[in-house]
């Protein structure tokens, strides 16, 4: 069985899940684990914060199943409460946040692939990509979550929309808003 | 046109979101203006330098210890939650469902109620976010400019007609779901969102 479940599509799995398998949920948490650890990354940018708020997606995730109407897809619904889990978390956190080094997380990081976005040479680069982070980091969590979604994790208005629960206008104008007041935050770079 | 308008249409056009017809009026208006093309050119850098900024890659042996914490979690899940459930009801009232389902229902309308019924201060306690921020944020930012408050207003209605649905169906284990729609509205828009829900339950 537990061979077999690799192979099901994640309708299946979803519905074994909710008939309490395990296996079954566990498969569908690590086809999507990494990209919501990342989705989380990009709002927290805070490994262990990440992490957390990973598993407890899962966690809430699987409590709620039964709920789960199927109505979108697996991937939405995962993606929908990982982004409400974490804006819910920011917003309790707030700017009390520190940003911790990620050095102070190494262990977990592939150190290749980390040096390799940190290019050492260009320090005008580097300053401007530290102004960007801190300057992203202080945008309106609505436009933060909507910037993540759309520039980060690469998705269309549609998907950022479906997963914010608002409509695609609404997900453009962030869009827009957000931009600008980073530009504006990063005026003396350009 | 405007400049204002081409800068939302900047944007739109970075994340391939604009027809053929949005995209020539934008080519044409960057040929003429270069304002707008120092603006494009600036957002097309930060929307580069962004996606390079937040894509660490964990180990993979890190994955396969988070799903082994999350297996151990839903067993104990399993164990405890689900089991724990299912006793806590029949335990209390034991021959006595129907009287769940009558709470249930009161409970229920008095949710209902509560949600119609209450100011924006009350609602704000249940919403992920401040309310009062966002609306007096929103004013800040269009206060000045009819043009852009009536574009505003267009699409904050239309996301009200397209979530009124959603929000009356009630049974919705996410209530928060909709927090981020509910703090984009004003007073205008949260009136119109009450009576499209008071007539949406025929109250």
């Amino acid at each position: 069985m537990n061979d077999r479940i690799e192979e099901f599509g994640d309708e299946r799995l979803v519905e074994l899940a909710k008939k309490g398998n395990i296996n079954a949920f566990a498969e569908l948490a690590r086809r999507l684990q990494e990209k919501v650890y990342h989705t989380i990354f990009g709002m927290t940018r805070n490994h262990q914060d990440a992490d957390d708020l990973t598993q407890e997606t899962f966690m809430y995730a699987y409590k709620a199943l039964e709920g789960f109407k199927q109505k979108s897809s697996f991937y939405t619904w995962v993606y929908r409460i990982a982004v409400n889990l974490t804006l819910n978390f920011l917003k309790k956190k707030g700017k009390e946040r520190g940003r911790e080094d990620f050095e102070d997380n190494a262990p977990v990081f592939d150190k290749a692939a980390y040096t390799a976005l940190s290019p050492e040479g260009d320090s005008l680069k580097r300053e401007l990509k530290e102004k960007l982070d801190e300057a992203i980091e202080s945008l309106p969590l609505a436009y933060k979550a909507s910037f993540n979604l759309v520039v980060l994790q690469g998705m269309s208005h549609s998907q950022a929309a479906e997963i914010l629960g608002c409509s695609e206008n609404t997900v453009s104008w962030r869009m827009h808003k957000a931009r600008k007041m980073l530009q504006e935050k990063l005026k003396p770079f350009f | 046109m405007r400049c204002r308008k081409i800068e939302k249409r900047i944007s739109d056009g970075i994340d391939g979101r604009l027809s053929r017809e949005k995209q020539a009026v934008l080519k044409i208006h960057l040929s003429e203006c270069a304002s707008c093309r120092g603006y494009r050119e600036r957002l097309e850098t930060i929307h580069k330098q962004s996606q390079t900024l937040f894509t660490p890659r964990v180990a993979p042996k890190h994955w396969q210890e988070s799903l082994s914490r999350l297996r151990a979690g839903l067993e104990a899940e399993e164990k405890t939650g689900r089991k724990s459930r299912k006793r806590w009801m029949p335990a209390i009232f034991p021959k006595r469902r129907w009287t769940w389902a009558g709470a249930a229902l009161l409970l229920a309308a008095a949710l209902v109620l509560y949600f119609i019924r209450s100011g924006p201060n009350a609602r704000q306690e249940i919403m992920a976010f401040s309310f009062e921020d966002a609306v007096n944020g929103i004013d800040q930012e269009i206060k000045n400019n009819p043009e852009l408050e009536k574009y505003f207003n267009s699409f904050i209605q239309d996301s009200i007609h397209e979530h009124v649905g959603e929000i009356s169906e009630v049974v919705n284990p996410f209530h928060y779901e909709n927090s981020l729609f509910l703090e984009s509205l004003n007073e205008e828009e949260l009136q119109l969102l009450e009576s499209a829900l008071k007539k949406e339950l025929k109250l």
